[in-house]
């Protein structure tokens, strides 16, 4: 590799990395439909168009090991091979995961795996189709003395009877060049232009791997001519080029048979042509169907995330811009009541407003990319996950085309893929129950999403046997998660809830009974960090279905921004179900839970702030409660007073200035004020385990608890832009 | 050892016009950079032989590096069709050694040479200076051999 500096070099491998990762999805792929139509030609053509691109661009990356593997598996690959062998789509799993592993050992910089079981599938797979032979054969040939037919001999005595000069040239083909056959075309190609060729050694193409060629040439040209035309680079190592003697003499003998020299040049030549117009054809085929997948379109821009991070970065300071503009607007509105070129300022904030509103739509339509990116490396591990556990499953795939914002598409792929493991090894029940239950004995899985509003809806749902509630509240009542009480009182879908606690579901019996197996918790706490949720929708004997519900992006939310204790802070507003106002004297107290009567429904309540002192009890002031809806839960908080709504840019905090999981972010405003996001998750998981009766208190106090971290996070994030 | 003479076009003394045809981006960034130590310039590039032919018709490139396998239509025919319209037309097929029959079947078709992948610069620019040929002039004698 000569021809790159380090920093192109390392760009190109990057480029590689991704396209491969790529190649090596379409492969998947087309294992897959190999398996559902084993020995189909077409996809066999495609395996090996992939497998060859592949190698193509390994090799010229330097990544010799994998290069040659593909080559390997390339030429085994052919149609005659596919049609005798039928474990050729396990063959091409294999390799894409081969391919891969030794893909991510380039990468790592580790060494490379062992390809053994490749390289022997490869060896049976050439061995059946008989291919070894025929490249293993005849590359250690020696001049032997050419022998020209008498056909030949009188086409060139005709030549001479015309007054052509004619010679004989013995080329060799440089060494370099692993392609003889193209070699010889070549060279045969620039003699024709000087002139007709008599004969040809080799006869036909057919013949590979000969290093030497003889033709016999008739021709006006010189022998430096002719010379000079045969030096083909990088295919020609060698040239001779001889005038055959004899011409005078048999000049006037053969003046007669024009017709056999006809007859020779018809009859190479054609059959020459037939062979590969036939080789050709088929493969232009191939081409044609079927390879629409694997067409990358030309007007894509492949750009490193971080920049456009950094763009919506700057359209987010840009709109805090416009709130500053906007307040010193009104102050100046205050001072001066009657300029009239107030009216200016506020057409232009209101143009200046649209545009910035078109232009981080724009940014952030930049950030979203289909699901279909995380969905299509289902199929495969479905069947291999289903294959593992002798299951048949079917997997449904719908709704591909539904953007996401990649980083959260990103974040969730774990937890998806987790979801789609547990309802193939857990959820779905093996063929010989389902018949029993009267199901089709093939499992099913739909994998579907879709927009809802300002989220986006993710769903995983199976046939299988679904989840008993009654067993997960036994297996909650015996681990002491909840109190009896509590556990009569509990809704199906809190029960089920207990699903997703760290450490519950992983209990062998609930993993055997209800089938959802480890680390469901991992769901749980992704889709909180995403300021997402996940409900579950389970009917026993029918099936499951997980719903993630996530936001359109994780840069920019409208928030309600309330005070407590003369501090601002601020909640997603599509958490906030509604806004009560109520008195204290309003307020019960149930088993030490502050609760508020909205219409039939009892409102567990959470104070945000201080509770206030007994004595000086204020039974008619005035609060706000804010009804959070979590999922089927609902919860109030109660605040002092409401700001108003605002579009926040969120701006994370480091692990450093806020070690509170209560906070989830902060934000600037327009006036230079920070104000903190609460975690609407955190405060209702922490509300539901600080556990009241205990400790004889109210919950409330929540924030102040944890107040010296937030304010002094506050007052290290507080400048003003 | 990367330093290439540049080639020239003969009548204008401006840079060669390449086409470069190959379904992975990959393989024409990489050919691409070449063309460049080479001081040639990439004048279009396609990712199938229909739009092969197309760019050659908006381009009128002075050399076509054309991969053989391609979606929707593969290089030779895709260099057929061109010859067949552009008979002064240089396509130099890029391909790897498993496609050697369709490598002559192009040459058979018209097409001015060929190159193996993974593609070596020095036996490009060799290639390329065959395949020009009076065309094409290397700018300051400088090591014409490598």
């Amino acid at each position: 590799m000569s021809q790159s500096s380090d920093e192109r070099g390392a760009e190109l491998r990057q480029l590689f990395f991704e396209s491969a990762q790529e190649l090596l999805q379409s492969l998947n792929e087309e294992a897959l439909k190999l398996e559902k139509h084993p020995g189909d030609v077409e996809t066999v053509r495609s395996i090996r168009r992939l497998v060859h691109t592949l190698k193509g661009d390994a090799a010229a990356c330097g990544f010799r090991e994998l290069s040659e593997l593909a080559h390997e598996l390339e030429d085994a690959l052919t149609v005659e091979a596919a049609a005798s062998h039928t474990a050729l789509a396990e063959m091409a799993f294999i390799a894409a995961d081969t391919f891969g592993s030794v893909l991510s050992a380039y990468r790592n910089k580790k060494s490379l795996p062992p390809a053994e079981t490749l390289r022997r599938m490869v060896r049976e797979l050439a061995g059946s189709a008989g291919s070894v032979k025929r490249r293993r054969k005849a590359t250690g040939e020696t001049a032997a003395p050419v022998i020209w037919t008498e056909y030949e001999k009188l086409a060139v005595e005709n030549a001479f009877s015309q007054g052509k000069r004619v010679y004989r040239i013995t080329a060799r083909i440089d060494p370099q060049c692993l392609m003889p056959i193209a070699a010889r075309q070549l060279l045969l190609n620039a003699l024709a232009t000087l002139g007709e060729v008599l004969g040809a050694r080799p006869e036909t193409a057919s013949p590979a791997d000969r290093k030497r060629l003889e033709f016999l040439l008739a021709s006006d040209a010189s022998a430096e001519q002719v010379t000079a035309k045969c030096h083909i680079p990088t295919v020609i190592a060698q040239v001779k080029v001889e005038a055959v003697k004899g011409g005078a003499k048999s000049a006037k003998r053969a003046a007669s048979p024009p017709e056999t020299e006809k007859k020779i040049a018809t009859q190479v030549q054609p059959a020459e042509k037939e062979a590969v117009a036939a080789a050709s054809s088929t493969e232009n085929d191939g081409a044609e169907k079927g390879q629409a997948g694997v067409a990358t379109a030309d007007n894509i821009l492949r750009v490193d995330a971080e920049r456009i991070d950094n763009v919506l970065n700057l359209v987010g300071e840009l709109i805090i811009g416009k709130s500053m503009l906007q307040q010193a607007l009104n102050e100046f509105a205050r001072h001066y009541p009657k300029e009239a070129i107030r009216g200016r300022f506020a057409d232009a904030m209101a143009f200046q407003a649209r545009v910035l509103n078109d232009l981080q739509r724009s940014v952030m339509k930049i950030r979203m990319v289909p699901v279909e990116q995380l969905f299509r490396r289902f199929p495969r591990m479905v069947r291999d996950v289903a294959r593992q556990c002798g299951k048949e499953v079917e997997l449904v795939i719908s709704g591909q085309d539904t953007d996401l914002d990649k980083s959260i598409l990103d974040a969730i792929a774990e937890p998806i893929t987790h979801l789609v493991r547990n309802a193939v090894g857990h959820g779905i029940e093996d063929a010989r129950e389902r018949t029993a239950r009267g199901k089709a004995a093939r499992g099913s899985l739909r994998l579907n999403a879709y927009h809802q509003g300002n989220q986006v809806i993710v769903e995983v749902s199976d046939d299988g046997h679904g989840i008993d509630a009654q067993k997960v509240k036994a297996k909650a009542l015996e681990q002491g998660l909840v109190t009896p009480e509590e556990a009569a009182r509990m809704s199906e879908a809190e029960t089920l809830g207990f699903v997703f606690r760290p450490g519950f579901s992983t209990a062998e019996e609930i993993t055997e009974i209800s089938g959802r197996g480890v680390g469901l918790d991992v769901v749980q706490s992704v889709l909180q960090r995403l300021k997402g949720r996940v409900e579950i929708d389970t009917r026993p004997g029918q099936g499951t279905t997980f719903r993630l519900k996530l936001p359109l992006t994780l840069a920019i939310i409208k928030a309600l921004l309330f005070r407590v204790e003369q501090r601002l802070y601020a909640i997603p507003l599509n958490t906030v179900a509604e806004i009560a106002r109520a008195r204290e004297s309003d307020l019960h107290r149930v088993d030490n839970y502050e609760v508020l009567q909205i219409r039939n429904q009892v409102l567990p309540l959470v104070r945000l702030g201080r509770a206030p002192v007994p004595q000086d009890e204020h039974p008619a002031e005035r609060i706000f409660v804010l009804v959070i809806a979590l999922g089927e839960r609902k919860l109030g908080l109660i605040v002092e007073a409401l700001e108003g709504e605002e579009e926040l840019v969120i701006k994370a905090l480091d692990d450093q200035s806020v070690s509170t999981d209560l906070v989830s972010g902060a934000s600037i405003l327009g006036d230079g004020r920070v104000v903190l996001i609460l975690n609407i998750a955190a405060i209702s998981d922490r509300y539901g385990k600080s556990r009241p009766g205990e400790t004889g208190e109210i919950a409330s106090g929540l924030l102040l608890s944890h107040g010296e971290r937030a304010r002094r996070a506050q007052a290290s994030t507080e400048v003003r832009p | 050892m990367e330093q290439f003479a540049p080639v020239r076009r003969s009548k204008d003394g401006q840079p060669v016009r390449y086409l470069v045809v190959d379904d992975s981006v990959f393989a024409r960034k990489n050919l691409g950079q070449m063309i460049e130590t080479f001081g040639g310039q990439v004048a279009g590039e396609a990712g199938d032989g229909m739009t092969a032919i197309t760019e050659y018709e908006r381009t009128n490139p002075d050399i076509v590096l054309m991969d053989i396998t391609m979606p929707q239509m593969e290089g030779i025919e895709a260099a057929e069709k061109i010859v067949r319209q552009h008979p002064e037309a240089r396509i130099v097929m890029v391909s790897s050694v498993g496609y050697q029959e369709n490598i002559v079947a192009a040459l058979q078709r018209g097409a001015r040479h060929f190159v193996q992948k993974p593609v070596k610069p020095e036996v490009l620019y060799e290639v390329i200076k065959y395949v020009l040929g009076e065309d094409g002039t290397v700018a300051q004698a400088a090591g014409a051999g490598v």
